[in-house]
């Protein structure tokens, strides 16, 4: 299944398997393994590591690993909330341009639509006019990543639909509903999960990006908002807060992308071994 | 319909929404270009917010601003900004060649570095650069942009001041007239965040080619040609030559999304693109110049799409006629 | 790969400082094009450059008001007519003199074309006496006038103004001809850079350095910035920069006064903050200065419910302090009828709802710490995280329960507690969050006219009273800013009361006068 890869790539899905269930653990235990209460003040101020705080506290004395463990669980929830959503837009217009006559002009014209409105601005409108929040900021980033895998479903559902055994089911009498069903959506499903994947990786860095550049929701505890509250601190390079401060999460975001993507091509690639990854709009 | 026929409508109706959608989503978000949330108490003097609001049209229901300003528009008329009174047209004129320097650099220079690296990988499967340079790519491209901006900001441009941090040029080094000087500096001024950019984009490139490479190198005609005896380069080209269209294709939604995407390195750079220009629009709720940038935007991504759109109907003959 | 060297090579040459001469500033947006119609009014950077160019009839250093376009001034007892003689020397960049004639125009353009930061309009009319005298009839006394109109409004010339119609527009260099210390020389909006050269015909003496630069520097890069040598003076809102930079051998920090003020806004006309034991109760719940010290990381001003600050000229010692008591919160709450009925550790109404408590705020740190201390009495917090544009309309609007806010102009002239407190402004800037006791706004009527100073202490001090009684707004702590620069380049000031009026800025152009 992986032909034109060589053999070491295709051990990379074990590992990236491993690292997501690894960290999909520690999102879920994350209230037993961390040491305080992600909000306590439980130090002194922008506290250098210690035995107490084994990364040290934030500029409220907040303990960093706690809130490391913690964001784990928000970065993924909102994440995944986000790339569930997009999936399943993507999933729906795709398969009803598709499949219903009628509605093909009007959904296609909208995925085009919303695929040619710039990304980042968008959302930086739709922020504002919502305000952050983790549902606003789920809805949002759903809202403008669904177009491009629409129409790889849409194409790809209308391939199926014109094959010789569904026009036979057709005339036997099965019902437009079973036909999806049982014909459509086994083989729409695998690109939707790549999707999914792609997604998930794409709304944690966004996530990550907005909360730099102050749009994150600050009532959560994300890997982005631990970013931004160390670069607020004027002295974060001038001592080495960097190293305890920023570094983790960055890490953290980095390891939890690079192992998204590896998996997510993989799948792509395992799919369609001809086209390879990168070429499908998985990117976004 | 012929191929391009469709695609001309379509483009022309997208650009219809987009003009909608311009003029009435800023005009949507909540809060005033005349409270614009400032750090001081004491807002506007009456007598100004009264003309403000008169000469900008505020007090005018949305429907009719929305017909003001697409008859403005049909006159190539973008209007002033808000905040400075200066005519939207001259604040993206001087900013959009900062922002195409960036994103046309960054696009270009990924592409090549990619497309290098890619056949590489395609030819030479096992060799070292492939295992451990394309890893390392990949990992630095999966860090969210503002964090390999601010890293590059602080190693390269502050604890080792090789480069500088911030702006599009030193300050009034243009003032004696342009020189060789001159344009050094702004590329000077552009490493580190057409670096940023390239950075983020080199693994989407170098894995495209690296995985149209693989297939041609080992379809009939190319080992056909490799058995005629044919010396590796020709064959490499040969494989090129087959692989370049989804290449060019990622090239220019890259270049349309980079674009918009050089929005945040450009912020973070203190860099003065069309995308910076957006950030302060939305700060201050200029809705002109909101409308301006967003025109842009939408121009150049209908631009590059429908190019290639077009490219993919006259390349691709079973393209034609019912498509998509 | 040779291409690359080359600019490399090239960049080391161009990035070496071209001419270390000019005095490099900074601020963090474009602050607009430096006329009194066109300058931005998104903060405090925009008027603040104007001081550069032009020159107002008074100005401040360290202890107060000081004669500036005006040698000296003499005022009616009615406190209604001032008469300013200005200065011989006087005159604009382009060589020609300054006279009384220029000063009647600006303030008559100004009614047609007002100026931008204050609401000059309580001027009737300005009559020239004779070349250097300039007699100023008000419409009305109005004690701040010197500190908030005369000593901000800026002289603009008649000879360049004279028939313009839409000044907004104007964005020619010439224009910008004033009578300050620096000409502007070039001015690049994209890049919100400026380029200042001194004026060496300036009546005050010849302004040093030569040439200084504005450029904009990210908030997050500032001290870096100043620390890499990149620019000469950069801005820090924490006073850990103090500590940092206490052995440095030439940076060094000056430190404003307390004029940037963070107030927690009450809406009157919403239960449950239009009653005052509940606002008492939130006063008595929060222990300001931990707020304050963490957010400020050093020692802190805490705030003063009557809004002056207690090291102000001005402050009122016996307004009614709600010193941090947790338990005289819930008593307070408890009294209000608000209770526990549930047993579920939060507080409910007389029908058992939760009470719930909306709080908007830009997305700070201080918005984490207000709702804990809140949640410990029991009072549930709904955070309503918006931008700062969403902020101040929501404010406008009097869309909100209890609002956070950050401002500067807790210094100065104390007219300001009128401006925050009654009447159109406060309105515009807080719908809900204004004092609404006639006593009040009689004091605030008062102030303004009373010429004698006791009077307008005793009456400043019974408004202090007041704003503590009925606490429209619970002001939480006061910020300084703290200013890094380098000391062998310049020496920043401190202005009395703030630069202008209550501005906490390092960059009054005395600092570059002789002196």
């Amino acid at each position: 299944m992986t032909r034109g890869l060589p053999p070491a790539r295709r051990r990379l899905p074990a590992v990236a398997l491993a690292v997501l269930l690894l960290i999909a653990g520690v999102a879920v235990a994350a209230g037993a393994l961390a040491p305080y209460p992600p909000r306590a003040t439980a130090g002194a101020p922008v506290g250098a590591p210690s035995g107490a705080h084994w990364l040290g506290t934030n500029d409220l004395g907040q303990d960093l690993l706690s809130q490391l463990l913690v964001g784990t669980r928000f970065s993924l929830v909102l994440g995944a909330a986000a790339a569930g959503l997009s999936t399943l837009l993507s999933g729906t217009v795709g398969v009803l341009a598709a499949a219903w006559p009628r509605a093909q002009a009007p959904l296609v014209a909208l995925t085009d639509s919303v695929l040619a409105i710039p990304q980042l601005p968008a959302l930086v409108l739709l922020l504002a006019l919502r305000g952050p929040g983790p549902d606003s900021l789920a809805v949002g980033l759903a809202l403008i990543s669904w177009p491009a895998y629409a129409r790889v479903v849409r194409s790809q559902a209308r391939g199926v639909l014109r094959r010789d055994y569904v026009e036979a089911a057709r005339a036997a009498g099965a019902s437009d509903t079973r036909i999806l069903r049982t014909c459509v959506l086994p083989e729409v499903l695998p690109v939707l999960w790549t999707k999914f994947l792609l997604t998930l990786r794409w709304t944690i860095l966004m996530e990550a990006t907005l909360a730099l550049m102050g749009l994150g929701d600050p009532s959560a505890i994300t890997w982005g908002l631990m970013l931004q509250t160390a670069f607020g601190y004027p002295l974060l390079f001038a001592t080495s807060a960097w190293a305890w401060w920023a570094l983790p999460p960055a890490l953290a975001i980095a390891v939890l992308t690079v192992a998204l993507s590896a998996a997510g091509r993989d799948f792509e690639a395992w799919l369609n071994p001809a086209s390879g990854p990168g070429t499908g709009p998985g990117y976004r | 319909m012929a191929g391009p026929g469709r695609v001309a409508v379509r483009t022309l109706a997208l650009a219809v929404v987009m003009v909608v959608v311009a003029v009435v989503l800023p005009r949507a978000l909540p809060g005033s270009p005349l409270a614009a949330g400032g750090d001081v108490a004491v807002p506007l003097p009456a007598a100004v917010e009264a003309e403000l609001r008169r000469a900008y049209r505020l007090d005018r229901p949305l429907a009719e601003q929305l017909a003001y300003e697409v008859g403005r528009l049909l006159r190539a008329d973008l209007g002033r900004s808000l905040a400075t009174h200066r005519p939207v047209r001259a604040m993206i004129a001087e900013r959009l060649p900062l922002t195409a320097l960036l994103v046309g650099t960054a696009v270009l220079a990924s592409a090549v570095l990619g497309g290098m690296l890619g056949t590489i990988a395609a030819c030479r499967p096992r060799a070292a650069t492939s295992r451990l340079v394309e890893p390392v790519i990949i990992g630095l491209g999966a860090l969210p942009e503002a964090l390999v901006a601010m890293l590059l900001i602080v190693v390269l441009g502050t604890r080792f001041p090789i480069f500088p941090a911030g702006g599009a040029g030193t300050p009034f080094l243009a003032a004696g007239g342009w020189s060789w000087r001159v344009v050094l500096d702004a590329l000077w001024h552009a490493v580190l965040p057409i670096l940023t950019l390239v950075i983020g984009l080199v693994p989407a490139f170098s894995l495209l080619a690296r995985n149209a490479l693989v297939p041609v190198l080992a379809a009939p005609f190319l080992l056909a040609a490799r058995g005629k005896g044919l010396p590796p380069a020709r064959v490499l080209w040969h494989a090129w030559r087959n692989a370049l269209p989804p290449l060019l294709t990622l090239l220019g939604l890259r270049l349309a999304f980079a674009m918009t995407g050089a929005a945040l390195v450009e912020r973070l750079f203190a860099y003065p693109g069309v995308g910076s220009l957006l950030f302060e629009a939305v700060a201050r709720r200029d809705y002109p110049v909101l409308q301006g940038v967003f025109l842009v935007f939408g121009a150049v991504m209908l631009a590059v799409t429908a190019v290639l759109d077009l490219v993919a109907v006259l390349l691709d003959p079973r393209l034609r006629g019912d498509r998509g | 790969m040779k291409a690359i060297a080359v600019i490399l090579l090239a960049g080391l040459l161009t990035a070496a400082p071209p001419n270390p001469t000019p005095l490099r500033l900074t601020w963090w947006t474009d602050a607009g094009f430096p006329t009194p119609f066109a300058f931005s009014t998104l903060g405090p950077a925009g008027v603040a450059r104007l001081t550069f160019l032009y020159d107002t009839l008074v100005w401040k250093d360290e202890r107060g008001l000081i004669p500036w376009l005006a040698e000296g001034w003499r005022i009616s007892p009615d406190g209604a007519t001032y008469v300013f003689t200005l200065h011989p020397a006087a005159r604009w960049h382009d060589g020609r003199p300054l006279t009384a004639r220029d000063v009647r125009f600006s303030f008559e353009y100004y009614r047609r074309h007002p100026f931008r930061w204050v609401d000059a309009s309580v001027v009737a009319g300005v009559e020239v006496r004779d070349r250097r005298t300039a007699v100023v009839r008000l419409r009305r006394p109005f004690a701040p006038f010197l500190e908030t109109i005369a000593g901000v409004v800026p002289i603009i010339p008649e000879h360049v103004w004279s028939g313009v119609e839409h000044p907004e527009r104007e964005g020619d260099l010439r224009m910008a001809l004033g009578s300050g210390p620096f000409r502007l020389a070039d001015y690049r909006p994209e890049a919100g850079a400026y380029r200042f050269v001194a004026f060496p015909d300036y009546f005050k003496g010849r302004p040093r350095p030569d040439e200084i630069h504005y450029t904009v520097v990210p908030t997050e890069r500032q001290v870096l910035a100043v620390q890499n040598g990149q620019v000469d003076l950069a801005m820090a809102t924490t006073h850990d920069v103090v500590r940092a930079f206490a052995s440095h051998p030439f940076l060094r920090v000056l430190e404003t006064e307390p004029l940037s003020i963070a107030r927690l806004l009450f809406n009157l006309d919403q239960a449950p903050t239009s009653a005052r034991p509940f606002r008492q109760a939130i006063a008595h719940a929060l222990d300001r200065r931990r707020l304050a010290e963490t957010i400020v990381r050093g020692p802190a001003v805490v705030g003063s419910p009557g809004v002056v600050p207690p090291n102000d000229p001005w402050y009122a010692p016996e307004v009614r302090d709600y010193p941090y008591d947790p338990a005289q919160a819930r008593r307070l709450l408890r009294d209000a009828g608000y209770g526990d009925r549930d047993g579920d550790g939060w507080l409910d109404d007389r029908d058992g709802r939760r009470l719930e408590v909306d709080l908007t705020a830009t997305p700070v740190r201080d918005v984490e710490l207000i709702a804990a201390m809140l949640r410990d009495v029991g009072l549930e917090v709904r955070v309503r995280a918006v931008d700062p544009a969403t902020r101040a309309s929501l404010a406008a609007e009097g869309r909100f329960q209890m609002l956070l806010t950050f401002h500067t102009g807790s210094g100065g002239d104390p007219d300001y507690l009128r401006a925050w407190f009654v009447g159109r402004d406060a309105n515009s800037f807080a719908r809900g969050s204004a004092m609404r006791s006639p006593s009040y706004a009689r004091l605030a009527d008062q102030q303004l006219r009373a010429v004698d100073p006791t009077l307008r202490r005793r009456l400043i001090a019974e408004m202090q009273r007041l704003l503590g009684e009925e606490l429209p707004s619970l002001p939480l702590y006061y910020r300084r800013f703290f200013w890094i620069y380098d000391s062998r380049k310049f020496s920043p000031i401190v202005t009395r009361g703030g630069l202008l009026n209550g501005l906490p800025l390092a960059d009054n152009k005395l600092a570059f006068l002789p002196r």
